[in-house]
């Protein structure tokens, strides 16, 4: 990854992009080129098996150039407070899911995708190993607005 | 219920370590505070980011910070508290239309993401993580960069678990999903490996993820759930902070560790070894070259710092003067007493006052 991290006149610049969902349907509808510093990139060594959600930047020859661990933002389940004060936190299922999430990457010329590695989020199927459930062209219109700051 | 409903009034910036282009910029938005309320909005961004700075390792990290202030004023109070959840039944006019009992979940509180989303992107558009504070003390929030908060009591350590899972990628390292007990099909992990840094499914020695920090007299897994159909009861084997590999976690009772016994990814304990290691090396591009200086107090400046400093000193010197030179203590002991003597009618050893 050639990012672009420098001190003085010239500075990173980073892509926000905005993706909306509706079960399991995931459109990205909006993205900025903003002057920032991206979350810094995790191993691109294979995560062939493992099981978790995470995005990768991919050049035109599908290579990863950049990737991010995160908890997945599509919320199939969601986490609230409990009664229990030894157990603060427990999980709920969410009948509809649907909302927006927003990832951060390097804006780097080579990228030309981006993909979405997600394992099955419903709880009777925890564990499964992650595949790809979407990529996106960088280089077209987001289908949204798109914006540069 | 929309952002016909109010007002975006301003930002004001509560932490400023420099440029937003090179720091981690952290953006806590009012929701549900009326005009005449957003002081008690800035009272709570300020009670977060005190909080926040005082758990490590964030307390080491405040430089990597800007902290945001965006005040919004609504026309009503609170969020909408619908009564098919139990709740009161309100429903007031506010900018971002926060409302419990989304998805039948009384406690999962959501505003409308687009919408904050657009107005942090007007507001700071250099923003990584948003906090929306909404104003109401019944529990409530949800995840996610955009996360949501009320202000119940304790509301602050809920707000960093969820930083932890959007800002750092952490896993929820309980043993559980709905509950101890609650539970039927959470018993036994024998899934992949989870990708996430703190939860793992492998306990060998050798080639666990967070081997590095396991002692060599720790033992391996460290401990183990018996009853597998229930979370694990044992307490804490070892000292507290002891990294190994402690059963139960990722939602199940077995065949899932987590780093430490307890976490602020699992009963908002304070971060365990690996997750503070994580959260550095995702903080560390925002990191200014040579580390954090000495810490910034917002508002303070070096004639402030100067005078403090001189009145601590002074305060220190009085306290030693009082502690150590037996003849003041005597000299105040004889005028207690000569004045107590003049109160009880004997003039004679007394002192008027």
């Amino acid at each position: 990854m050639s990012s672009k991290r420098e001190t003085g006149a010239r500075r990173t610049r980073s892509l926000r992009l905005i993706f909306a969902y509706e079960g399991g349907s995931v459109r990205l509808v909006g993205r900025q080129s903003v002057e920032m510093i991206p979350p810094p990139s995790d191993s691109l060594a294979g995560r062939e098996g493992e099981t978790g959600f995470w995005y990768e930047l991919r050049d035109s020859q599908g290579r990863a150039l950049y990737r991010r661990l995160m908890q997945n933002p599509i919320q199939y389940s969601t986490e609230v407070l409990s009664n229990d004060p030894m157990r603060p936190v427990e999980r709920r299922d969410v009948q509809e899911p649907r909302g927006v999430f927003v990832l951060i990457s390097p804006d780097i010329e080579e990228a030309q995708t981006l993909a979405l590695f997600s394992a099955p989020s419903e709880r009777n199927e925890l564990g499964r190993s992650s595949r790809i459930i979407g990529e996106f062209d960088l280089k077209q219109d987001a289908g949204g607005k798109e914006e540069t700051r | 219920m929309s952002a016909s409903d109010g007002t975006v009034v301003g930002t004001t910036q509560i932490v400023n370590n420099g440029s937003a282009a090179e720091r981690f910029n952290l953006v806590l938005v009012a929701e549900g505070y009326r005009q005449s309320e957003l002081s008690q909005f800035a009272a709570h961004a300020q009670q977060f980011v005190d909080r926040l700075f005082s758990t490590p390792p964030f307390d080491e990290l405040q430089c990597s910070f800007n902290v945001f202030r965006v005040d919004v004023a609504s026309n009503e109070s609170g969020a909408d508290d619908p009564a098919a959840c139990g709740g009161t039944g309100a429903s007031v006019a506010t900018y971002f239309d926060a409302s419990f009992c989304n998805g039948g979940i009384q406690r999962l509180l959501l505003v409308d993401g687009m919408s904050v989303i657009n107005v942090v992107n007007a507001q700071i558009p250099q923003w990584h993580q948003v906090l929306v504070i909404v104003n109401s003390p019944t529990w409530g929030g949800a995840g996610g960069q955009i996360g949501t908060t009320s202000v119940a009591g304790g509301w602050e350590n809920i707000a960093i678990h969820e930083m932890g899972h959007s800002a750092y990628g952490l896993a929820d390292e309980y043993e559980y999903w709905s509950g101890c007990g609650v539970d039927t099909t959470q018993n036994s992990y024998t899934g992949a490996e989870p990708a996430q840094p703190n939860i793992t499914a492998d306990s060998n020695r050798a080639t666990i993820k967070w081997g590095s920090l396991v002692a060599a007299s720790t033992p391996m897994p460290t401990t183990t759930n018996a009853d597998c159909s229930f979370c694990d009861p044992q307490p804490n084997p070892l000292p507290t902070g002891t990294t190994g590999a402690f059963e139960g976690a990722g939602y199940f009772h077995c065949g899932c560790f987590r780093p430490e016994f307890d976490c602020m990814m699992r009963n908002l304990s304070p971060f365990c070894a690996v997750c503070r290691q994580r959260i550095r090396q995702v903080m560390s591009p925002y990191m200014p070259s040579g580390g954090c200086p000495a810490p910034v107090f917002p508002g303070s400046n070096f004639i402030e710092c100067f005078f403090r400093t001189i009145v601590n000193l002074l305060l220190i010197l009085v306290l030693v003067l009082l502690a150590w030179i037996p003849s003041i203590r005597c000299l105040i002991k004889q005028l207690w007493f000569r004045v107590t003597h003049c109160r009880s009618g004997n003039t004679n050893r007394c002192i008027r006052l």
